[in-house]
């Protein structure tokens, strides 16, 4: 039972935090000074995703008198 | 005087715009975590292991809230369950970044976090998206899938990001505000369980239709009334056992994939790299089956992906190391997640739209809890023989068979797609 705990609690991340890094140092790597520039598009074009989708569906209910 | 026009846009999509903004957020998050593991081991002083230990339980808990949360949807609406799980998770998350102790944490994140994820992806998604689509649900299924894909490649790194420049708690927060302050607002203003509640039809066919609560829906021969009637059918067996062939490759190579590079000699660099590639072959895969599906036999769609990812599995037995994790990538890439809207959307086919919920609920847990067992097994492998070889052979074998299973589903003779129809009519 103790080797069975061991290997589950090594062996089931849901994403290897190693992989995780590895992917992010790499990206940081090849953006080098532009990175928080891309990170922080990226954020921006979720929020404005967000509030537009928003916008855009209250329209077209309108649109349909609901 | 002229008469006031339309929207252009069917209303579905925006539906679908806000699932895919919710699969965005559900997956970044959930993957993210892994990103705090060094900070917590260092101020909690515990083990990789115990915080690996918390994972593991969360995602067999989400996998046994799947179906919980599948009927929920069938119930009350996908609008309540996915705002409220997404309101949840938001106050999870802040949680999870104030956590003073590993036991808060993993109360935190098993009991809440997982919990509440199981209402946002994706029996609840699948669900509600088979009601505004009939004609074109891969497509619509596939686009809310690729939130997923997409989530991965803006969170994560807005995540690393975060807790380089602001620390843990801070990055947490600002998720947590995200998931409810913005994420549970989208949902609930956007979405809307069917399609007659704005009195439309699916896809936005046939013109204006009376308001009501259900759209009227065709329905195949096997249309059920209860989940637990599916079961009494082959064409549950066959996706079923196939979507949890789907969860232990996938769960395997999530888990494995660095400790396999490293096992033949490939840095954790370039292996990184090479899953950022799959992840992302991934999007074009999940956006371009789902089209497909529209026009061809689901199942053998399905079948050809699960056939697809088997050559994968086995290339990498046969291939050098170092090329054979580069065409691994690629290969195993296209056919990702594009198993999940097609087996979402022939489910709902053949077992109709008014349990899609359940359905598709106790079909994820089985693909979660196949997929926990798998990684298990596979590190109890690696640990015993030091190889991953037979990991990938026994995948690539569990993959010809789900081809086989997918390939099996007599899909002309129970999809309504193909069946004489009969439409079951709406509720006022």
């Amino acid at each position: 039972m103790p080797a069975l705990l061991t290997v589950l609690a090594h062996h089931s991340e849901p994403t290897d935090p190693a992989l995780l890094e590895g992917l992010l140092t790499r990206a940081e790597h090849a953006l080098g000074g532009a990175w928080p520039v891309v990170v922080g598009l990226g954020a921006l074009g979720v929020a404005v995703f967000a509030v537009g989708l928003v916008v855009l569906a209250r329209r077209a209910r309108s649109g349909l008198g609901r | 005087m002229s008469a006031r026009p339309g929207p252009r846009l069917f209303y579905g999509w925006y539906v679908i715009g806000a699932l895919f903004f919710m699969s965005l957020m559900g997956v970044g998050g959930r993957q993210g975590f892994g990103l705090f593991f060094p900070i917590w081991q260092e101020r909690f002083d515990v083990s990789i292991s115990a915080l690996s230990a918390i994972a593991a339980a969360g995602w067999v808990v989400n996998g046994l809230s799947q179906p919980a949360a599948g009927a929920l949807t069938d119930r009350f609406g996908g609008r309540r369950v996915m705002s409220g799980s997404m309101a949840v998770l938001g106050v999870g998350a802040v949680g999870v970044g104030l956590a003073p102790n590993p036991w808060v944490l993993g109360v935190l994140y098993i009991g809440v976090i997982s919990t509440a994820m199981a209402g946002v992806m994706y029996a609840s998604a699948t669900s509600v998206a088979s009601r505004w689509f009939r004609r074109r649900r891969g497509t619509a299924m596939s686009v809310l899938a690729a939130g997923g894909s997409v989530g991965g490649m803006v969170l994560v790194p807005l995540m690393a990001f975060l807790l380089e420049r602001a620390g843990l708690e801070a990055a947490w927060l600002v998720i947590g505000a995200a998931m409810g302050l913005v994420g549970a607002p989208v949902l609930a203003l956007v979405v809307r369980d069917d399609p007659a509640q704005l009195g439309l039809s699916p896809d936005g066919e046939g013109g204006p239709a009376a308001v009501g609560s259900r759209a009227p829906q065709a329905e195949g021969p096997l249309a059920v009334e209860r989940w637990q009637a599916a079961y009494r059918t082959a064409p549950m067996w066959q996706l079923s056992l196939a979507y949890v062939v789907c969860g232990v490759t996938t769960a395997t190579i999530a888990v494995h994939f660095i400790p396999y590079a490293a096992s033949v000699g490939v840095s954790t660099s370039t292996a990184a790299l090479a899953f950022g590639l799959l992840a992302f072959i991934n999007l074009l895969g999940v956006l371009g089956t789902g089209a497909l599906g529209d026009r061809l036999l689901r199942r053998d769609l399905l079948g050809l992906i699960y056939a697809v990812r088997g050559v994968a599995f086995a290339l990498v037995l046969v291939l050098p190391a170092g090329v054979g994790l580069w065409v691994f990538a690629v290969v195993a890439g296209s056919s990702w997640l594009a198993t999940v809207p097609q087996t979402s959307a022939l489910s709902a086919e053949i077992y109709g739209v008014r349990v899609a919920g359940a359905v598709a609920g106790m079909m994820n847990m089985a693909h979660q809890l196949g997929g926990a067992a798998a990684v298990l097994l596979a590190g109890l492998v690696f640990d015993l023989i030091g190889s991953y070889a037979p990991t990938f052979a026994a995948g690539a074998i569990l993959l010809v068979i789900a081809a086989a299973l997918s390939f099996g589903v007599r899909e002309r003779a129970t999809s309504s797609r193909f069946a004489a129809t009969q439409m079951v009519p709406g509720e006022a």
